[in-house]
């Protein structure tokens, strides 16, 4: 019966049971849909966290990068400086792991595609046929002191004269009568031979060299004139050929010979006349010593070309030759090239056979020929899914698992591996260790380390990687040098990765690029994370609101109902049943409301989070075009989480264990005060005279403000808490909006032309026409470029010699340092990773020598052309080049600041390899990064940078002249010939990041792994700048958002606390009422107090935002939430001042 | 002459449950000079009755008159401010305004300067037999009689030449109620006040010139 009455009288409460059971309803249904997003948010972050690995790659940017195999110092000297311990202590990291590889050896295995000693080979061969026979024959300079050389007619060979033949008279065949006659050409006297008697020597040349002067263009040049004494062997008379010849700086021209007959190499010193040499045999393999292919090239019948082997082979016999297999000149065959063991070997690279072993060293090159081609990458982690090849989907396991941290004794084979032994999981493979030479990679030497490893993973077949192992670190418990550039790589926490990666390159060496691969983590991530702050918001704010809400209606349904106790215990009620009365009705309202508010919810939610992933991926949806967070591979983001019943079950829970707490508090609190009050009475005299501070309303307001103790702190402590809020939140606002100001102003964004994949930024081959057009975006500010030239000094070039000599001498030339000419040192290869070096430079001189378009004399000003536009000599220019050189050149060389030196540089003109001397003038020293001694020089070397960024489109322009004479004409040939090896650049500003996407999409320029018509790649260094505005555009969005909604609620929190300050002197309005006071003087007399109260914490408030911030930012904050409080409180008070007079009467205190 | 009237005076309100007719067809004449006192069982309409003529709300049908006027045609916050002042049971003074602010308040209503005020609060609170200390307290830390005095003193300051008293000694134990009874009572007969008294104190109603009682929301006779 207790339990009826208790709800019963309640539920009677009609308006307020309604209001109450929808505001717990409404707040449960919050607190569920809070809690229901943070939870699904929580769980697709942990998933997301486990799908996607964030990797750094720290590598270091060496002249050969991205050579895997690459023995570079300067990146070993890198890796040795980096310091690991601070690295791995860093917040963010889970772990760092240096680069861990070693060349080893599977019995059996042989890999296919390339490998470093894939064409050579050690083979017996047998049946050897007649010889063939090549034109040319070379002889030196010494052999040359007796001056002629001749060509036996009769048989075809070619023969140095041992003794001056007397006169310079060609003997000639008569046929038909079957004699030969020489003509002395000075008396015209015939001698007549026989076959027998006719000289050996029957064609005779002479050589004159001398330098001469020509003003062909202005320059100097050498000349060389050869006069060739020449019969046709048709019977014709002799008659002489006299030819000139220039050369370029001193280098004989071979192909440029009038005469074909003879040919002067002054490269090598050697002089040359057609002829029939041995130039090789064919014969058919018998016994492969090594090959990479021995089965297919046993048996063979194959092409041998003797090259300078000096080979002659004897009929009948078996030679063992050591040579290489290269493509024939048909190009459809292979022939076998026989060459030396290796340069300057003193042992021939052949050997008969026929009755003798083959010597010793033959087996030796076989052993390290079969070691080096059939290895096997051996690569050494703890987390071998992390490894760039497997965390970029290169390799992925596709059966088996990886082995795990520490463990011994197994291995993940790659599929081409297991294909070609017919290898499964579980099987033992034998891996033998070879240690590398220390400058090459594949010099190995065997170590006896045999390993005997069960394969407990095998990857998937990837075309252009053969022959890959990979164990677990504890197993690779070996020691190496590094090899190529990739230093190690750091394991990230996904959440941080982004600023861990600015800290990890704050502590990397100069020269070490730290890349991030997230696999588009932080992109899938990003939204989660908002939903995740807004369910959290939403969360916090509903249990706070759920907190009010129960408070208030405790209050209300069970505080306030000391009257009911009241006459339960005048009544003797037992405290059990006066319990029971009060809390059933407000136990039920609050269960009832609370699980429709929790069902509810629970029905809503999936919807929700479908609606709020949208919103917050569309509010996340950043232009990546170009953008460098676009390298890498992105992987599809996750979805397996779904919306749980959980977060409704928690908030009842919550919200009605809430309710029942509160109740029970009220309960407790209005029982206790049934009870009569015992000891002192505490009075307070009120202080002074009364205030006679102002009239009617305003005093009366003031009056009660003064004298409303600890009621009249609440409003002030309210109004100074939200006031600081909101003039903080407003000034951070406004300081977020000039920091979003000053970053478009201030932020630098450079941009580069990289190679395809993204790797390089430098080795490449950008034509003008590509700079040109990214320079006419007109959204970039500057333009960084670069393009090099091997150079060597004269006395440092060896003397080549033989029959490759001209190869030899092209192929040392082409690993030479460079001489490079930029117009930045920013777009030095050398650089473009690290930080500007220091230059020491020579007095007056600075970087902006490298820019000034009159530096120097340009090679087109300097060359001589062709009509067709070839360039046809070069003379010697007569300024000299300012350049600046690293200090160990200077001191190799014994040079110093100002010192002049003569470099020859080698450069490719339409196709034709040019040489070119200049003087140059150290200006500037600085300490060189890689192993290249390169030089800078003006990019004026080579051409103006005003043809890539003047008004004037040279390429455009109409050919002035045809005979190429003129600068314009050669600026023309110069610019299509122009291939920058390094291109970056500026934007205006970063405002102008957008246009400038537009611009390269709509231009076809490819982005990184995505080809566009025009595969000049360009990537932009836009990473932080995004994000950093990304980031600030979404905390605008979200204030701008935020503070309408919180001026509501402060409209609202300014009628909740007056209503409650007011509601309990609702008797005052009625005695002012009954006084005859008007309702406005009466609605005033409150409302001003009330806004005196607010205006006091708002005043404190602003004062100490003085402190904090310019007003200017704050103060319009302060004032609209000033004026929504006094909008609450007015209506707070218009309602409480709607008390029925007649309460004056009939209400009792 | 009677100072204030009621004739057929109705009054019917509608309470969350039912309708209530407190009052059918009451009619009386108020005198200056007179202390009336209306008596009758609780819920006979006593207090309703006094709430009318206090001009707190509007008879359903029926008129008030004061001065030759219904206040049916006046303006009640005119009305209450002008012509008629109210003693409370429970005092209802302002509990954070001195003794003397709350005397002073009605006047200041009314347009009367706070130094006025002030003084002629302090000769009305000399009148009602309280000591000028008493100025600058709160009513809180007066006893009920001396509230009740208060109150009094807040009517008196009004001027209104009708006092209605709701239970005026209710609250107060015998010494404090003979003092009330006999300062109104004295109001009636020295100053020319027309004192409205609702009670159920038979004392008290015995002191009055005129006895009311009030049956069913009905007149007595």
């Amino acid at each position: 019966m207790t339990f009826k009455y208790g709800i019963r009288s309640t539920l009677r409460a009609k308006g307020r049971s309604i209001l109450f059971a929808l505001l717990i309803a409404v707040i449960c249904l919050a607190l569920t849909l809070g809690a229901g997003m943070w939870f699904y948010c929580s769980q697709q972050l942990e998933i997301l966290d486990e799908s996607y690995t964030s990797v750094a790659l720290l590598e270091y940017m060496g002249a050969d990068y991205p050579n895997a195999d690459a023995a570079d110092s300067y990146a070993r000297a890198a890796a040795a400086e980096l310091d690991t311990q601070a690295l791995e202590e860093l917040e963010g990291v889970d772990f760092w792991e240096e680069n861990k590889r070693k060349i080893g050896y599977i019995d059996g295995y042989v890999p296919g595609g390339d490998a470093p000693y894939e064409d050579y080979a050690l083979v017996e061969f047998t049946q050897f046929s007649e010889n063939t026979t090549l034109g040319t024959v070379y002889f030196t300079e010494e052999e040359m002191a007796a001056p002629y050389i001749a060509i036996n007619a009769t048989n075809n060979t070619a023969k140095l004269c041992t003794e001056t033949v007397s006169s310079d008279w060609v003997p000639y065949f008569i046929e038909s009568e079957g004699k030969y006659l020489q003509q002395d050409f000075e008396t015209g006297v015939y001698t007549e031979f026989t076959e027998e008697e006719l000289p050996t020597y029957n064609i005779c040349s002479k050589h004159h060299y001398y330098k001469g002067t020509d003003t062909w263009g202005g320059t100097v040049a050498y000349y060389y004139e050869i006069v060739d004494y020449f019969v046709y062997s048709d019977g014709e008379y002799g008659h002489v050929i006299t030819s000139r010849q220039e050369s370029f700086y001193g280098r004989y021209i071979p192909n440029q010979l009038i005469c074909k007959t003879y040919t002067y190499d002054p490269a090598t010193g050697l002089y040359g006349g057609e002829g029939k040499v041995v130039a090789g045999y064919s014969a058919i393999s018998n016994n492969v010593l090594y090959s990479r292919n021995s089965a297919e090239k046993t048996n063979k019948y194959t092409a041998i070309e003797i090259g300078d082997s000096g080979f002659v082979a004897e009929r009948g016999r078996r030679y063992t030759l050591h040579g290489k297999y290269v493509l024939s000149d048909t190009g459809n065959d292979f022939k076998f090239l026989i060459t030396d063991f290796y340069e300057g070997c003193p042992i021939v690279p052949y050997q008969d056979t026929t009755t003798e072993e083959p010597a010793p060293i033959f087996e030796e090159y076989a052993a390290l020929y079969a070691n080096a081609n059939n290895n096997v990458a051996i690569e050494a982690s703890d987390d071998i899914a992390s490894l760039e090849l497997f965390h970029q989907n290169v390799f992925r396991l596709e059966q088996g698992r990886f082995p795990n941290a520490g463990e011994r004794s197994v291995c993940v084979v790659s599929g081409d591996i297991a294909r070609q032994l017919e290898l499964q999981l579980g099987d033992i493979v034998s891996l033998e260790l070879f240690d590398s030479a220390a400058d090459s990679r594949f010099l190995l030497s065997a170590t006896g380390d045999i390993r005997a490893l069960e394969i407990v993973g095998i990857t998937n077949r990837v075309d252009g990687y053969y022959g890959n192992v990979w164990i677990s670190a504890a197993e690779g418990d070996f020691e190496e040098e590094l090899f190529g550039y990739q230093l190690g790589r750091v394991g990230l926490d996904n959440a941080s990765a982004a600023e861990t990666v600015e800290a990890i390159q704050a502590l990397c060496p100069d020269g070490v690029r730290v890349t991030l691969f997230d696999q588009g983590y932080a992109a899938a991530a990003r939204p989660i994370e908002t939903m995740l702050n807004v369910a959290s918001a939403v969360s916090v704010v509903s249990a706070l609101g759920a907190l009010v809400v129960i408070f208030l209606f405790a209050y209300l349904f069970v505080g306030r109902q000391r009257e009911s106790v009241n006459v339960l215990v005048s009544l003797g009620t037992p405290g059990g049943k006066i319990n029971l009365w009060l809390l059933s009705g407000a136990v039920l309202i609050s269960g009832i409301s609370s699980a429709l508010g929790a069902l509810a919810g629970n029905f809503a939610l999936g919807r929700l989070i479908e609606l709020a992933i949208n919103a917050a991926s569309s509010m996340y949806v950043v232009d990546s075009r170009f953008s460098e967070s676009a390298v890498g591979i992105v992987r599809e983001a996750v979805s397996q989480g779904s919306a749980s019943s959980l977060p409704a079950l928690v908030a009842f829970i919550f919200v009605f264990i809430l309710s029942l707490i509160f109740c029970w508090i009220f309960l407790a609190i209005a029982r206790k005060t049934t009870a009569p009050k015992r000891g002192k009475l505490s009075v307070r005299l009120p202080r002074g005279k009364s205030s006679c501070g102002g009239r009617g309303a305003l005093r009366f307001a003031f009056l009660s403000a003064r004298r409303g103790g600890w009621r009249s702190t609440v409003v002030p402590i309210v109004a100074l808490v939200l006031s600081l809020f909101l003039g903080i939140l407003a000034s951070a606002s406004s300081a977020w909006e000039e920091q979003m100001d000053s970053l478009y102003r201030d932020a630098e964004i450079t941009g580069r032309v990289v190679s395809l994949n993204g790797r390089s930024s430098s080795n490449l081959t950008v034509s003008a026409d590509a700079a040109r057009s990214i320079w006419k975006s007109g959204d970039i500010e500057s333009v960084g470029m670069a393009l090099g030239f091997n150079y060597w000094l004269s006395e440092e070039i060896p003397d080549f010699k033989g029959l490759f000599a001209e190869e030899n001498r092209s192929n040392w030339i082409s690993v030479q340092p460079d001489i490079v000419a930029l117009n930045t040192l920013s777009a030095a290869p050398e650089f473009i990773h690290s930080r500007k070096p220091d230059v020491e430079w020579l007095k007056g001189w600075d970087e902006s020598f490298l820019a000034d378009p009159d530096a120097c004399s340009s090679l087109a000003e300097t060359m001589s052309f062709r009509e067709e536009g070839t360039i046809l000599n070069a003379e010697k220019s007569a300024d000299t080049v300012a350049c600046i050189a690293p200090k160990a050149f200077l001191e190799s060389h014994g040079l110093s600041l100002g010192d002049e030196f003569e470099a020859n540089l080698t450069m490719s003109f339409n196709s034709e390899m040019i040489e070119h001397s200049r003087v140059f003038k150290i200006v500037g020293f600085f300490t060189q990064l890689g192993e290249d001694a390169n030089l800078y020089v003006p990019l004026s070397l080579w051409c103006d940078e005003s043809w890539i960024t003047g008004e004037e489109d040279i390429a455009g322009k109409e050919q002035q002249d045809s005979s190429i004479s003129s600068v314009e004409s050669r600026n023309q040939h110069f610019y299509r010939a122009t291939r920058f090896s390094t291109l970056i650049f500026s934007l205006s500003s970063a405002s102008r990041l957008e246009s400038m996407r537009d611009f390269l999409t709509d231009s076809g320029f490819s982005q990184v792994g995505k080809t566009g018509s025009d595969r000049t790649t360009v990537l932009l260094y836009d990473r932080s700048f995004v994000e950093t505005v990304s980031g600030l555009n979404r905390y605008i969005s979200f204030s701008q958002l935020l503070f309408p909604a919180l001026f509501v609620l402060v409209a609202l929190l300014g009628f909740i606390i007056s209503w409650l300050m007011v509601s309990s002197r609702r008797m005052e309005f009625a005695i002012l009422r009954g006084l005859g006071a008007s309702k406005s003087r009466v609605f005033f007399s409150f409302f001003l107090e009330q806004a005196l109260l607010c205006l006091t914490g708002s005043v404190l408030g602003s004062v100490l935002l003085l402190f904090a911030a310019s007003p200017v930012t704050w103060l319009p904050s302060v004032a609209i939430f000033i004026l929504c409080y006094f909008l609450g409180a007015a209506l707070s008070v218009a309602v409480v001042g709607r008390t029925h007079l007649m309460s004056l009467l009939s209400e009792r205190e | 002459m009677a100072i204030l009237e009621l004739r057929d005076v109705r009054y019917t309100y509608q309470t969350q449950y039912q309708k209530v007719e407190a009052l059918k067809g009451v009619s009386h004449s108020f005198e200056a000079g007179k202390v009336y006192a209306i008596v009758g069982r609780s819920g006979s309409g006593k207090t309703t009755l006094l709430s009318l003529m206090a001009g707190l709300d509007l008879p359903t049908s029926g008129q008030v008159i004061c001065g030759g006027k219904s206040t049916a045609e006046m303006k009640l916050e005119r009305y209450r401010r002008e012509q008629v002042a109210v003693i409370y049971q429970s005092f209802r003074l302002f509990p954070l305004l001195t003794v003397a602010e709350n005397v002073m308040y009605p006047m200041e209503l009314r347009g009367i300067s706070p130094r006025k005020a002030k003084k002629r609060a302090a000769e009305l609170i000399a009148k009602v037999g309280l000591p000028e200390s008493a100025l600058d307290r709160y009513p809180t830390m007066l006893s009920g009689g001396e509230q009740q005095r208060v109150a009094i003193a807040r009517a008196l300051g009004m001027e209104t030449g009708i006092l209605l008293a709701d239970e005026p000694t209710g609250n107060l134990d015998t010494a404090n109620s003979e003092i009330i009874s006999s300062l109104l009572c004295e109001l009636a007969h020295k100053d020319g006040y027309c004192v409205v008294i609702v009670t159920h104190d038979m004392g008290l109603a015995a002191k009055a010139d005129c006895v009311i009682e009030l049956r069913d929301g009905e007149v007595k006779e």
